[in-house]
């Protein structure tokens, strides 16, 4: 037994909110107590290392993707500053001018001569009215090659190497390689048909993104952010034996960090009634750190890209005057309750994508007639993003008995752009309206939805505490919510959602002993603090995992 | 790869439209044509277990050289691959989910080892009508008719003709595309979806595809014309002409004529292509104003 005394234990369990030590013994906790209690518990090695640190239950983030350790094989020139799997924070590039700066003093140090430079993050939302094109990344190399994929994944830039080495000036003009006023392509692919007229660069860069490598990154990542419990939410194909062969090998190895929950998602295709036994049989699969047996929907797209499917009065008007109509549906809208039946049916819990609130509608009614038909306790159904989720539907949520997880980080990362551009002042102050969830009784989690924004709990708990955005606007001062029930939220509320809470989440006697280990205390900084609380590292199934750095 | 590039139509529409009837029955042809078919669901497709030389859990390869492959690792993956094998196929079509839009789908037809095809949209007969006025898809639904070359309204036969009618008018409401109208057992998918094979390659020999009952095919004579005469003429098609096609010796020389739903192309035809003559498929009957332009292209 190991007997780990700090500064402050925070467990995230009624019946003893907060200790002063941690008793762990075969990767469980035995007891939480003043380091006396834990005494009477028997013989014990005093580890104090954590005595001037803060523990948590190890943080769970309930929507990510393995891809948010892959991307960061290439260089990044996101927006906002970023940390990398070790731990060094790449600053933002703000402008044209600042993306080209940085590509160039990534191309300067690259040996090999005849290597494409790929680069990732760029997001034109936050410089309007600039485009980067091919003769800005000309500036960067003449001769290397250059490839820039954009945040929203359907639109890359390349330089002029690119455009010459594939050829893309020949031929008839088309859209899928837009042109400029001289005739030349501009530089930018779009979609991924566009994408693939630069060769062998847009599968070189997936592949890149898919590797080992990236996927051991995504612990990495979650450990140096106090992490313990990680999903991929439907982000890698379970059909295919050699994708669960890897992710075994990886978590098996004691070096890594953290636990997975990957959840299938039948957009990969298949027979409805063998993806069911398919996912039955998984869970078979799943071991102490490799969850199979979930089930991810994605009923539509996204609103910073007008892709998610909204209620009236949907998007403000473009620029332009024009209409922006309504967004994509990525199912039939008809065919989500037979596909949820299906699941359900099985004793599956499903988790669906539904970032506009047409798109929970359509959920909420999926779960409505599928209870009715084949009621099911304790379902756990979650609705995933939620972001312009109404009252009305918590409500319902309610009482159906689903779940919401909130896209906090969208107040940061969007909550301007949502402001100004997106659907207003009015609604975008009603976003991600976690005190709306509670207040109506909905299990709240709350997620990063990384690599779309960075893992990062606490940074998520202070989304949902603060309400700010870059501008330096509260976005809706009324949907904030307490410290507590942030961090609730991120631990022991996602861990419900995973159906893990009996195992994680939380701190008390019999669950795994993982924990998050921070520099300071969460309730007692300054709120708008909270995101700057340093992380040690993590605690995973009672074995210390420092961060980058740490020790 | 290969110079050889392979012609891509994308095949787009709501539920219940036909979209599955229509992939089987291109996977069973016996024409020749070499279909590479990519679904979502490999398990819809159903096709004579004769024909059946092996099935995988992402494939499904006939003895009529046809393959069928599942997206479910991605389109991008798998037309790396049609494109470094496009001697083993004629032609790629892409079946699209019932909400996909055929937009970004049918810009890979420009990228290497394609060219594009039709972008092809189904249209039921009985449920269009209220596909289009549905709050939920109503927009996705006249998203996929406007971004169409060619929509083929089917299920015909199990409605009234006023229905039909209405359907049609539905329809055009949200698309200049041509339409193929008929029972879908009854409709010249091989033509529809352009069968006859690879404008540019050896497989050009001007025949628009096997005519089926409700279609007849007209010969018209255009040698010598000028090129824009020829496309001028052609411009002012009426909607029920949605097929032509011949290798044509034009005053600035041979060229291929290619005609499939709204899309028009006429390129240079290869010094050694056989010349044939224009070929048009029209709709059976009496139907207003394709007597005159037939008429207009004769004279």
């Amino acid at each position: 037994m190991i007997l780990f005394p700090a500064r402050a234990v925070h467990t995230m369990d009624r019946g003893r909110p907060r200790a002063d030590a941690v008793l762990v013994d075969e990767g469980r906790v035995v007891a939480v107590g003043t380091v006396d209690e834990l005494r009477a518990h028997g013989e014990a090695t005093l580890d104090d290392r954590f005595a001037d640190k803060v523990l948590l239950p190890g943080f769970v983030e309930a929507h990510s993707h393995s891809f948010e350790g892959g991307q960061w094989a290439h260089t990044y020139c996101g927006w906002f500053d970023r940390a990398d799997p070790e731990g060094r924070v790449w600053s933002g590039c703000h402008s044209i001018d600042e993306v080209v700066a940085r590509l160039s003093e990534v191309e300067t140090a690259m040996s090999d001569p005849g290597a494409p430079l790929f680069a990732w993050g760029l997001d034109p939302i936050y410089f309007p009215g600039d485009r980067l094109e091919a003769r800005h990344l000309d500036a960067v190399s003449e001769h290397r090659r250059i490839f820039v994929m954009h945040a929203s994944g359907h639109l890359a830039t390349v330089n002029s190497a690119v455009i010459d080495d594939a050829g893309l000036a020949d031929g008839p003009a088309d859209e899928a390689v837009p042109r400029g006023a001289d005739g030349r392509p501009t530089g930018e692919l779009l979609e991924p048909a566009g994408m693939a007229r630069a060769g062998d660069l847009f599968p070189s860069y997936y592949r890149a993104m898919k590797s080992e490598g990236g996927l051991r990154a995504f612990g990495r990542l979650a450990r140096n952010a106090g992490i313990t419990t990680l999903t991929d939410l439907g982000s890698t194909n379970l059909a295919n034996p050699k994708v669960r062969e890897r992710w075994r090998a990886i978590t098996d190895d004691p070096s890594f960090p953290a636990r997975v929950s990957i959840f299938h998602n039948p957009a990969f295709g298949g027979g409805l009634d063998e993806q069911v036994a398919m996912v039955v049989g998984l869970r078979e699969e799943s071991t102490e750190k490799l969850r199979f047996g979930h089930v991810k929907f994605i009923l539509d797209g996204s609103i910073q890209g007008f892709t998610a499917r909204l209620r009236p009065p949907r998007y403000l008007p473009a620029p332009d005057g024009s209409d922006r109509g309504n967004g994509l549906w990525l199912v039939p809208p008809d065919e989500v309750a037979d596909r949820l039946a299906a699941f359900h049916g099985a004793g599956l819990l499903v988790h669906a994508h539904c970032n506009g609130d047409e798109a929970v509608d359509v959920y909420l009614d999926a779960i409505e007639r599928v209870l009715t038909d084949a009621p099911r306790p304790d379902h756990r159904h979650t609705v995933q993003h939620c972001q312009l989720t109404t009252a009305d539907q918590y409500r319902r949520m309610a009482a159906l008995g689903a779940c919401a997880n909130v896209f906090a980080n969208h107040t940061w990362y969007w909550g301007d752009q949502h402001h100004d551009v997106t659907v207003g002042p009015d609604r975008s102050q009603r976003m991600n309206a976690a005190a709306t969830a509670l207040a109506a009784g909905v299990p709240l989690s709350m997620h990063c939805d990384a690599g779309v924004t960075p893992l990062g709990s606490l940074h998520v708990a202070w989304c949902a505490v603060n309400r700010r955005t870059p501008s330096g606007r509260v976005l809706g001062a009324d949907e904030r919510i307490s410290v507590h029930e942030a961090l609730t939220a991120i631990t022991v509320g996602a861990a419900y959602q995973l159906k893990m809470d009996h195992e994680i989440g939380s701190i008390r006697p019999g669950l795994r002993a993982d924990f998050a280990v921070l520099d300071d205390d969460p309730y007692e900084v300054d709120p708008m603090a909270l995101r700057d609380i340093g992380v040690w590292g993590t605690v995973l199934g009672g074995v210390p995992q420092p961060a980058d750095g740490r020790s | 790869m290969g110079e050889r590039r392979l012609p891509l139509t994308v095949v787009g529409g709501y539920l219940g439209v036909g979209k599955t009837t229509l992939v089987n029955r291109l996977l069973s042809t016996t024409d020749g044509t070499r279909f590479a078919v990519l679904v979502n669901d490999l398990g819809a497709v159903n096709v004579d277990a004769a024909l059946l030389e092996s099935t995988g859990a992402d494939r499904i390869v006939l003895s009529n050289g046809c393959l069928c492959c599942s997206l479910a690792d991605g389109l991008t993956d798998v037309m790396f691959e049609l494109a470094e094998r496009t001697d083993e196929f004629d032609h790629v079509v892409i079946e699209l989910s019932g909400v996909g839009l055929p937009g970004p789908v049918a810009r890979w037809g420009r990228a290497p080892g394609f060219v594009p095809g039709t972008t092809l949209v189904l249209a039921a007969a009985d449920s269009v009508v209220d596909r289009l006025a549905d709050p939920l898809v109503g927009d996705t639904v006249a998203r996929q008719l406007a971004e169409a070359d060619l929509v083929a309204l089917t299920r015909t036969d199990l409605v009234e003709r006023d229905a039909v009618a209405e359907a049609r008018a539905a329809v055009t409401r949200h698309t200049t595309a041509p339409l193929a109208v008929g029972p879908s057992a009854a409709l010249p998918w091989s033509t529809i979806v352009g069968a006859a094979g690879d404008p540019r390659g050896p497989a050009g020999e001007g025949e628009p595809g096997p005519t089926r009952p409700g279609f007849v095919a007209h010969t018209v004579e255009v040698a010598g014309w000028s090129r824009d005469r020829l496309t001028t003429w052609l411009d002012r098609r009426p909607v029920e002409v949605w097929r032509a096609k011949g290798i044509v010796d034009l005053a600035e020389g041979r060229h291929i004529v290619q005609v499939v739903g709204r899309r028009i192309e006429v390129t240079a035809a290869e010094p050694a292509a056989t010349s044939t003559p224009l070929v048009v498929v029209v709709p059976e009957g009496p139907v207003v104003g394709v007597a005159s332009w037939l008429a207009a292209g004769m004279s």
